[in-house]
C-alpha cells in the first residue's frame, strides 16, 4: 500500500470507529432514557459514595474530601466513586451525570482497543475488535450499570496498549503511563493486576531477552503506580485483600458459586454470545490449519492476557461472570485479527467482519431498546445475564418512604438507623442509602444482615444498631426475592405483628397496588404524670428552667432495657430542649441518642408550671453482663450548642452533664 | 545579596508576618459577620451553591441581581476558597489574604519604579499598618479589594510606557472591568492618572486613542456582565450613598471632624505627624536634580496628585461620613511618606532606623489589634486625636463577644414551623451587630433552610409603613430582641422597634408569642409566630359548617369540605379550610395555595395541613379539621385561591387544583 492509500485507509478506519462509537453512545443514551430501574445493591453503593464524596468536597473542602476518600468503602477500591465528581460539578448530581462516566469509558475503550488491535494486526481489525467487544452482552450489559468492571476493562485495554507501545519497556513515557494506569487500575479494583500480570510478564521476559529490561524501566512503572495506589490502600490493605480472597475463594465467593461447566456455559451464553464463541473457535482452527498464525510475540501477549485471569477465576468459587469482562477485549482482538489474517482482500475482509457482527448486533438491539423489539426479533430470554432491555418497572417513587420517615418525628442530631426488612432489586437498604444521599436526612439504612439466616441474630442486630425505624415491605413477588438474602424477613415480620420487638406500626405506604410498606417505629413513649416516682430520685435544675426529677432503669427483654426520665418545669420555660444521652458499660458505648423532650410533641415552652413529663426509651444492653450501665444526660437548647448549665446541685455542675449509674 | 534582593526578602517576610497577624486576628475574633459583610457572604454562598448544584441559570441570576445595587465580584471571589476549604466564613477571608499579597507586591513594584526598592518596602509597611487598611483586610467588604485593584491598575499604567504596550493596555482594560465589578467607584480612583498618562502619550505622539479604546472597550465588556442589567439602579444608589439620603443616614459632621476621623481611623495620627514633618523636610533636603530627573519627578508628582486629589475632593464634598471609601488613596500617602523617609535619611541603615521609628507606634497598635494578649484596653488621646485604643474605626482588638449561638434561632424556627417549598419570611425587629436580618440570612444560607429574613425596613421611621411592607411578605415569624440596652443599638436603624413591640404586646398584630432563644443570660430573641389556629372535630361531632361549602376529593384520600373567607380589618383576611378524611390516610399532606387577583399571582403559600402538629395519618376517619390562615389581601378586584395538595410522593403526582372564590 502506498503512502496516500495508507493515509486514506487510516482516515476511513478512524471515521468508521467514530461512527461505531457515536452509534454506541446514542444507543446508550436511549437506554438510559427508557430504563426506569433504580440503582440497587453495589451500584447504589457506588453512587451513594460518589454523592457523599461530592458533598464532602463542596461543603467541607479538599481536606475533608481527601479524608473521606481515604476512608471510603474499606473493602472496595474507591476510584469508581470519584470519577463522577467532575460531571456532578458540571451537570449537577443527577444519576444521569454519573452514568456519563461509562459513556466516557465507551469512547476511551474504543479508541484504545482500536489502537491496540491496529498495532497488533491492522486498522480494520481495530475497528472490528471495538465493534465485537462492544456487542458482547457482558460488555454492553455492564456499560449500563454503575459498577467498576466496565472501567476496569477500559483501563486494562489502555494498559495493554501502552505495554505494547513501550517497545519492550524501553520508552520511559510509556512506562510512566503504564504506572499511572496501573495505579488507577488498582484504585478501580484490587483485581487489576490479575489482568495485566500475564502480558507484563511476557513483555518483561521479551525485554530481558533483548537486554532492554532495566530497573529504571520497572521503577518507571512501579513508582507512579505505588504513589497512586497509596492514596487509599495503606488504610485498608488487610481488609481489602481479605475481602478479595473471601470473594474469590472463600465463603462470600461460595454464595455466588456454581459448577464450572455452568459457569463456562454462562460465559459463552451471557458473556460473549455463542456466535462469537463459535466464530472464535472456527477462525482459530482455520488459522492453525492454514498457518496464518500471528507472530509469536502477539500470541504470547494475548495468551497472557486471557489465560491467567481465566485460570484464576475458574479455580475460584465465585461464579460471577462479570469478573471476566477485562478479558473480553482480548477475545475481540483475537477474533478480529484472525479474520483479517484469513481474509486478506480488503473488500472481502470488510464483508466478513460485518457479517460476523450482524447476528450479535441483532442481539444487541434486542437488549438495548424497550420490550416489544426483543420479542419481535425472536429472543425468548428476558435477559442475558447483565444485559437486559430497558425496564419499565422499578420506579415506585421509593423516595416517599424517606419523606415519610422524615415526617414521622423530629430529626435527631445524630443519624439513626433504619433497617429495611427485604432485599429486592427495587427495595433494599443500598437503594435507600443512595436516595438518602440526595435528601440527606439523618438516617443510615441497613439490611437485616448480609444473607442472614438467623432471626435471633437479626433481632440482635436491630437492637445493636439502635434502630429507630423498621421498614417492612409486603406484597413483593416471592420469585423476585433472592432466597439467600431474604431468609429471616418473615420471622421478623411475625415478631413485629406479635409486638415483641419493641416497635409499633406508625404508617403504611402503598408503593404499588400490590406492594405496601409498613413503617415501624421504636417504642419511645412519653406521658404526663401527676407525680414523679422514679426509682432513682434526683433534683437537678438546668439553667433554662427544666428540672430532672429522676430516672428508672428496667429490663424489658434479654437484649433491651427501658430508661425513663422525669422532667418538670417549676416555672415558665421559654425554650425547647434536646435531651442527649450516652449509655456505656465498662467503657464500651452501648447507645448514643438525642431527641427533643417528648419527641417534640409537647415542647416545654407549652408546659404549665409544675407539669411532670415521663419519657421512656429503650436501650440495647444485653443481660449477659452484670456490670452496671452508666448514662450521661445533658440538654441543649434548640438542639444545638453547649450543654445547658446545671445550676443545682453544684455537685452536678461539672461539664453540665448528669452522670447516672443504672443498676437493674 | 544586592540591596534589591534584600528588599524582596524583607517584603516576603513582611507579607508573611502580616498574613500571620491577620490569621491571629481571625482566630481570636468571635464576632459574626453583620450587615453588608453578611450580605456579601450570603450572596457568595448562594453563588457557590448554584455552582455545586450545577444550576447555572440560578448562578447567573444571583450574580446579576442578589446584591441589588452593589457590584458582585466580591461575592464571586471566595468560590475557589470554598471549594478548597469549605464554604465558611474563614475561607472567605482568605480572599483578603490573597489581596494582601497582591497589594504588597504591586505597591512595592510601583514604589520601586517611582522611587526605590527601599521606598517600596517602607510604603508597604506604612500602608498595611494604617488602621483603615488592616481593619478592612479583616472584614469582608469591597474596599480592600478595590484598593488592591487600584494599586495594581496604577502599576500597570506606569508599566505601559505611556500606553504603548498593547498587552498591558489589554490587561488594564481587564482590570478596569474587574474594578468596576468590585465597586462602581473604581473609575473615580483611576481616571486622574489615566488622563495624565493619556495626555503625556498624546504629547509624545504614541497611539493614545487606540490604547484608550482598548482599555475602555475591554473594561466595559467585562463590566457589562453585571452593569448591563443594573446600570440605572447602581448609579442612583451610588449617588444617594455619596450625596443623598442614604449618606445622610450615616450622620453629619463638619469637614474638620471628618478630617480628624480620617487621621485617627484612616492613616493613624503617627503617620500623619510624620508625613507633616518629613515630606516638607525631604523637599528642602533634596539636592538640585538633573533636568532629566526633574522631569521624571514632575511626571511622578502629576500622577500621584491625579490619583489622590480628584477622589478626595469628590468624597470631601459628599455627605457620607464613612471613611472606608478613602482606602484606595492611602497607598499614595504611604508612597509619599516612604519617599520622604528615604529622601531624608539617604543611607540604607538610616532609612531603616527612621522608617521603623516612623512606624513604631502604628506597629504597636497593629500588634494590639492582632492578638488579644498584646491589646491595650485603654484609649490614649491628644485632644480630639487618638494615638491608640482598642478600636480605631474598622481596626479593633479581636472580639471575644458575638458568638451567641445565633444559629439556634434558625433551629427554633425549623422546630416550630419548618419552612416549606416556598421560602418563608421572618421579620427581624432589631438591628444589632450580633443580631440582625443580614446575619440570620447568612446563617440561613449556610444551613440551607428555606427562610428569608428581612428587617423592619432600612432605617424605617414609620411603624405603619413597616407593617404594610411586612404583611406583603406574608411572614410566619416576627423576631424581636429583649435585653439589649438602648446604647447597644444604632438609633437610626432601630427607630420603630419599640412601637412594633408595643403592638405585639397589645395583640394588634396577628402574631402570638411562641418561644424564646436565650442568646446570653441577658439577651433573648423572642419569636412571635403568625396565628394559624386549628380546631379538630371528632367524627360525628357537630361544627359550624363552612360559609363556602365546596367539596373536593384529593388523590390520596383527603377531602376539602369548604372554606370561610373573612376580612379581619385593614388589608388582612382569614381563610379557613375544612378538611376531613373519609377513610384512613397513610400520608401527611402539604397544602399549596396561590392567591390570584385577575391573572396575577400575588401570594404563594405552602404548609402542612395543621402545620404538621396533627398529621393526617393520625386522623380518625370522619374527623374534621378547621385550619385558619391569615392572608394579606387588599380588597381590590376579584380574588381567587388555587389549592392543591402534595403528599410524600412527587409534587407533580398530586393534581388536581381546586379554585376557591374569595368573596365576603
Amino acid at each position: 500500500m502506498n503512502g496516500r492509500a495508507a493515509q486514506t485507509s487510516s482516515a476511513a478506519s478512524w471515521a468508521l470507529l467514530a461512527l461505531v462509537t457515536l452509534a454506541l453512545l446514542l444507543v446508550a443514551r436511549s437506554y438510559y432514557l427508557h430504563d426506569r430501574r433504580p440503582p440497587t445493591f453495589d451500584d447504589a453503593w457506588f453512587l451513594e459514595t460518589s454523592l457523599n464524596l461530592y458533598h464532602r468536597l463542596t461543603e467541607n473542602g479538599l481536606g475533608e474530601f481527601v479524608s473521606a476518600y481515604a476512608g471510603s468503602f474499606r473493602t472496595k477500591a474507591p476510584l469508581i466513586s470519584v470519577l463522577p465528581l467532575p460531571f456532578y460539578l458540571l451537570l449537577g448530581t443527577r444519576p444521569q451525570s454519573a452514568i456519563l462516566v461509562n459513556l466516557a469509558f465507551i469512547v476511551i475503550t474504543n479508541i484504545y482497543l482500536f489502537l491496540l488491535a491496529r498495532r497488533l494486526f491492522s486498522a480494520a481489525a481495530g475497528v472490528a475488535a471495538a465493534l465485537f467487544y462492544q456487542t458482547m452482552p457482558l460488555a454492553y450489559g455492564l456499560s449500563r450499570i454503575f459498577l467498576a468492571d466496565y472501567g476496569l476493562a477500559c483501563l486494562t485495554v489502555m494498559f495493554l496498549y501502552h505495554l505494547v507501545g513501550s517497545e519492550r519497556l524501553s520508552r520511559t513515557s510509556s512506562n510512566v503511563a503504564l504506572g499511572v494506569i496501573a495505579g488507577l487500575g488498582l484504585l478501580m479494583k484490587v483485581l487489576f493486576p490479575l489482568y495485566v500480570a500475564g502480558p507484563l510478564l511476557v513483555v518483561s521476559w521479551q525485554a530481558s531477552r533483548s537486554g532492554s529490561l532495566s530497573w529504571r524501566a520497572l521503577a518507571g512503572i512501579a513508582v507512579p503506580a505505588t504513589l497512586l495506589a497509596a492514596t487509599w490502600y495503606p488504610f485498608h490493605l488487610t481488609e481489602v485483600f481479605l475481602y478479595a480472597w473471601q470473594a474469590g475463594y472463600g465463603e462470600i465467593g461460595g454464595q455466588y458459586g456454581g459448577g464450572l461447566a455452568v459457569w463456562l456455559a454462562q460465559v459463552v451464553q451471557q458473556g460473549v454470545t455463542p456466535y462469537y464463541a463459535a466464530a472464535l473457535l472456527i477462525c482459530g482452527l482455520a488459522a492453525l490449519v492454514s498457518g496464518q498464525r500471528p507472530a509469536s510475540g502477539v500470541v504470547w501477549l494475548l495468551l497472557g492476557w486471557i489465560v491467567l485471569p481465566l485460570a484464576a477465576l475458574a479455580a475460584g468459587r465465585n461464579r460471577e461472570i462479570r469478573f471476566l469482562l477485562p478479558v473480553l477485549p482480548a477475545l475481540a482482538i483475537v477474533l478480529a485479527g484472525l479474520v483479517c489474517r484469513l481474509v486478506r482482500r480488503p473488500a472481502l475482509q470488510a464483508v466478513a467482519l460485518a457479517a460476523l457482527a450482524f447476528y450479535p448486533l441483532r442481539i444487541y438491539a434486542a437488549y438495548s431498546f424497550p420490550e416489544p423489539l426483543r420479542a419481535r426479533l425472536g429472543f425468548s430470554d428476558t435477559d442475558l445475564g447483565w444485559a437486559r432491555p430497558p425496564d419499565q418497572r422499578g420506579d415506585w417513587d421509593q423516595r416517599r418512604v424517606l419523606e415519610a420517615l422524615e415526617h414521622l418525628g423530629l430529626p435527631s442530631l445524630r443519624a439513626r438507623y433504619v433497617v429495611i426488612g427485604a432485599e429486592h432489586p427495587f427495595f433494599n437498604a443500598n437503594l435507600f442509602q443512595y436516595l438518602n444521599a440526595y435528601t440527606r436526612y439523618p438516617f443510615v439504612f441497613s439490611s437485616l444482615g448480609y444473607a442472614e439466616s438467623s432471626a435471633e441474630r437479626a433481632v440482635e442486630r436491630i437492637y445493636r444498631l439502635d434502630t429507630r425505624y423498621l421498614v417492612m415491605p409486603d406484597g413483593l413477588p416471592r420469585h423476585e426475592l433472592a432466597p439467600l438474602f431474604n431468609q429471616v424477613n418473615d420471622e421478623i415480620q411475625a415478631q413485629l405483628d406479635r409486638s415483641v420487638l419493641g416497635f409499633h406500626l406508625r404508617t403504611t405506604i402503598a408503593l404499588t397496588p400490590e406492594v405496601h410498606v409498613g413503617i415501624w417505629e421504636r417504642d419511645a413513649g412519653w406521658e404526663q404524670v401527676a407525680a414523679a416516682t422514679p426509682t432513682q430520685p434526683l433534683a437537678v435544675d438546668f439553667a433554662g428552667g427544666l428540672r430532672l426529677l429522676g430516672c428508672d432503669w428496667k429490663r424489658r427483654n434479654p437484649h433491651l432495657c427501658e430508661f425513663s426520665y422525669y422532667l418538670t418545669a417549676p416555672g415558665r420555660v421559654v425554650e425547647d430542649y434536646r435531651v442527649n444521652l450516652e449509655f456505656r458499660r465498662r467503657g464500651e458505648m452501648l447507645a448514643v441518642q438525642d431527641q427533643y423532650v417528648t419527641g417534640g410533641a409537647h415542647p416545654p415552652f407549652e408546659w404549665s408550671p409544675g407539669e411532670i413529663v415521663k419519657q421512656t426509651i429503650t436501650v440495647w444492653a444485653p443481660a449477659a453482663s452484670h456490670d452496671p450501665v452508666e448514662a450521661r444526660l445533658w440538654l441543649t437548647s434548640w438542639g444545638l450548642g453547649d450543654p445547658q448549665p446545671v445550676v443545682s446541685p453544684v455537685s452536678f455542675a461539672r461539664d453540665d452533664v448528669v452522670a447516672l449509674r443504672l443498676a437493674e | 545579596m544586592t540591596r534589591d534582593g534584600i528588599c524582596w526578602l524583607a517584603l516576603a517576610g513582611l507579607t508573611l508576618a502580616q498574613l500571620v497577624a491577620n490569621q491571629s486576628f481571625v482566630r481570636h475574633d468571635h464576632r459574626p459577620p453583620a450587615y453588608d459583610e453578611a450580605w456579601y457572604l450570603e450572596t457568595s454562598l448562594e453563588l457557590y451553591h448554584s455552582v455545586v448544584d450545577s444550576d447555572w441559570p440560578r448562578f447567573w441570576y444571583h450574580y446579576k441581581y442578589t446584591l441589588g445595587p452593589k457590584a458582585p465580584l466580591i461575592a464571586v471571589l471566595p468560590l475557589p476558597f470554598y471549594l478548597l476549604f469549605g464554604p465558611h466564613y474563614k475561607p472567605a477571608l482568605l480572599v483578603n489574604s490573597s489581596l494582601l499579597v497582591v497589594s504588597n507586591l504591586f505597591l512595592f513594584l510601583l514604589a520601586r519604579r517611582l522611587y526605590s526598592a527601599s521606598a517600596g518596602l517602607l510604603a508597604v509597611l506604612f500602608y498595611q499598618t494604617m488602621p483603615l487598611v488592616y481593619g478592612l483586610s479583616r472584614t469582608y467588604l469591597t474596599e480592600y479589594g478595590l484598593a488592591a485593584l487600584v494599586l495594581t491598575w496604577i502599576y500597570f499604567l506606569v508599566d505601559s510606557e505611556r500606553l504603548t504596550r498593547n498587552g498591558i493596555n489589554l490587561l488594564l482594560g481587564l482590570l478596569l472591568g474587574l474594578g468596576l465589578l468590585v465597586k462602581v467607584l473604581f473609575p473615580a480612583f483611576i481616571a486622574g492618572p489615566l488622563l495624565v498618562v493619556w495626555w503625556q502619550a498624546r504629547r509624545s505622539g504614541s497611539g493614545a486613542v487606540t490604547a484608550l479604546a482598548t482599555i475602555l472597550v475591554t473594561g466595559l465588556v467585562v463590566a457589562s456582565t453585571w452593569y448591563a442589567s443594573n446600570l440605572g439602579s447602581v448609579v442612583q444608589f451610588a449617588w444617594d450613598n455619596a450625596y443623598g439620603e442614604i449618606a445622610a443616614g450615616y450622620g453629619t459632621a463638619s469637614p474638620l471632624d471628618r478630617a480628624v476621623r480620617f487621621l485617627n481611623e484612616g492613616t493613624s495620627l503617627a503617620y500623619a505627624v510624620a508625613f507633616a514633618a518629613l515630606v516638607p523636610l525631604s523637599m528642602l533636603w533634596r539636592c538640585r536634580p538633573s533636568p532629566l530627573a526633574a522631569q521624571a519627578a514632575h511626571r511622578r508628582r502629576l500622577l500621584l496628585l491625579a490619583w489622590f486629589l480628584p477622589p478626595l475632593a469628590a468624597i470631601a464634598v459628599g455627605r457620607n461620613l464613612e471613611i472606608r471609601f478613602l482606602a484606595p488613596l492611602l497607598p499614595v500617602l504611604a508612597l509619599w511618606l516612604a519617599a520622604a523617609v528615604v529622601g531624608v535619611a539617604a543611607q540604607p541603615a538610616a532609612v531603616a532606623v527612621l522608617g521603623l521609628a516612623v512606624a513604631a507606634l502604628p506597629l504597636r497598635v497593629y500588634a494590639g489589634h492582632s492578638h488579644p494578649a498584646l491589646a491595650s484596653r485603654t484609649e490614649v488621646r491628644l485632644g480630639a486625636f487618638v494615638l491608640s485604643g482598642p478600636r480605631l474605626g474598622l481596626a479593633r482588638v479581636p472580639d471575644g463577644e458575638g458568638d451567641w449561638g445565633q444559629q439556634r434561632i434558625l433551629e427554633a424556627l425549623e422546630r416550630l414551623n419548618p419552612a416549606g417549598l416556598t421560602p418563608r419570611y421572618a421579620i427581624v425587629g432589631v438591628e444589632h451587630p450580633f443580631l440582625n436580618a443580614n446575619l440570620l440570612r447568612y446563617l440561613n444560607i449556610s444551613s440551607r433552610y428555606n427562610w428569608r429574613f428581612t428587617s423592619l425596613g432600612y432605617a424605617e421611621t414609620s411603624a405603619d409603613r413597616a407593617l404594610e411592607r411586612l404583611y406583603t411578605l406574608d411572614p410566619y415569624f416576627v423576631i424581636v430582641a429583649e435585653g439589649f440596652h438602648e446604647h447597644d443599638l444604632p438609633p437610626f436603624l432601630n427607630r420603630i422597634n419599640a412601637d412594633i413591640q408595643a403592638r405585639l404586646d397589645h395583640s394588634e398584630l396577628p402574631f402570638h408569642l411562641r418561644a424564646k432563644v436565650r442568646l446570653t443570660p441577658e439577651v433573648s430573641a423572642v419569636l412571635y409566630e403568625r396565628e394559624a389556629p386549628r380546631t379538630s372535630f371528632a367524627p360525628g361531632a357537630s361544627f359550624e359548617p363552612p360559609s363556602h361549602p365546596q367539596v373536593a376529593d384529593f388523590p390520596g384520600g383527603v377531602r376539602l369540605l369548604g372554606y370561610d373567607w373573612k376580612r379581619r380589618g385593614g388589608q388582612l383576611a382569614d381563610l379557613s379550610y375544612y378538611w376531613t378524611v373519609p377513610r384512613a390516610v397513610p400520608e401527611d399532606y402539604r397544602v399549596h395555595v396561590e392567591f390570584t387577583r385577575g391573572s396575577e399571582v400575588f401570594l404563594r403559600q405552602d404548609h402542612l395541613i395543621t402545620s404538621g402538629r396533627h398529621p393526617v395519618f393520625e386522623w380518625r376517619t370522619g374527623e374534621v379539621v378547621k385550619q385558619t390562615m391569615t392572608v394579606y389581601a387588599p380588597a381590590e378586584g376579584a380574588l381567587e385561591a388555587r389549592v392543591w395538595l402534595t403528599g410524600w410522593s412527587r409534587p407533580e403526582a398530586q393534581a388536581p387544583v381546586v379554585r376557591l372564590r374569595l368573596d365576603e
